[in-house]
């Protein structure tokens, strides 16, 4: 659960980065998104991937 | 849409966090978790970089740049002589997207080119150090001018583009650059003098 947590933590961090670029029409914010945002919610998405194989391995499922 | 999708995937990463432990117990709370981990956040994100790229061609997006500013007021100068504001004003290229329109290259990886000479732009604004004189990377080519005027009309029975100096062939190879005749682009070091047009009605 806890990196469960973290995984969601990550991509909501990501996804504020990402709705800020949305509201706002300034490279800053776009660059924000494109390198700290976008990658914020792609590093969730590994961890969780990550944590779920972990469990079906242990359940003898892979 | 970007936002209802970015704001979708926000709400429903936050029910799975504030809910974490129990929706790992449930078979349908796993499938929540699912969707709210991967499925929404990465169509958002997808959603997000589409909009986002297809917004940074907006003439807005390079005039909120401070260097860029005088390019922004070059487009409103009354002298038919100055291309960009020839062009910006009579509506030749789509407003919105103005700069992108010209100075985009039409070749192949044109977009991604401009893409990444957009993010040296951007370094260059924050990191680095802002010519007193901005120019072009290269020559501006021919291509550009010709992927609308190719084939147009007054391009094409203008008397002054098959010469004894220059034929069309010279042209179409940029052999002689369109800039040789229409020399006067943005022209940003005379703006303090030049008389801007006034559009008659409001909202133009």
């Amino acid at each position: 659960v806890t990196r469960i947590r973290i995984a969601l933590l990550l991509i909501l961090l990501g996804l504020a980065i990402e709705g800020i670029d949305v509201l706002s029409v300034r490279p800053i914010t776009f660059l924000a998104f494109l390198f700290v945002g976008a990658p914020l919610v792609m590093a969730g998405v590994v961890i969780f991937a990550l944590r779920v194989l972990r469990t079906l391995e242990e359940k003898g499922a892979l | 849409v970007t936002l209802g999708v970015v704001a979708s995937a926000m709400a429903l990463s936050l029910y799975s966090l504030l809910d974490a432990a129990s929706l790992t117990n449930r078979r349908a709370g796993r499938a929540v978790l699912f969707v709210g981990i991967v499925v929404l956040p990465l169509g958002a994100v997808a959603t997000g970089l589409s909009y986002s790229l297809h917004r940074s061609q907006q003439t807005a997006f390079c005039l909120s740049c401070h260097e860029m500013a005088p390019y922004g007021r070059s487009l409103w100068v009354d002298d038919d002589e100055m291309l960009p504001a020839f062009h910006y004003q009579r509506r030749l290229v789509p407003r919105a997207t103005a700069c992108y329109t010209c100075h985009s290259d039409y070749a192949l990886f044109g977009d991604v080119t401009t893409k990444l000479n957009g993010l040296r732009h951007v370094y260059v604004h924050f990191l680095g150090q802002v010519p007193d004189e901005i120019k072009l990377y290269e020559p501006y080519p021919n291509a550009n001018c010709l992927s609308c005027h190719d084939g147009e009309r007054s391009f094409e029975e203008s008397s002054d583009h098959e010469t004894s100096e220059v034929t069309f062939a010279q042209l179409r190879s940029g052999q002689v650059s369109c800039l040789e005749c229409h020399d006067v682009a943005h022209a940003v070091d005379d703006l303090d003098d030049a008389e801007l047009w006034k559009p008659p009605r409001r909202g133009l």
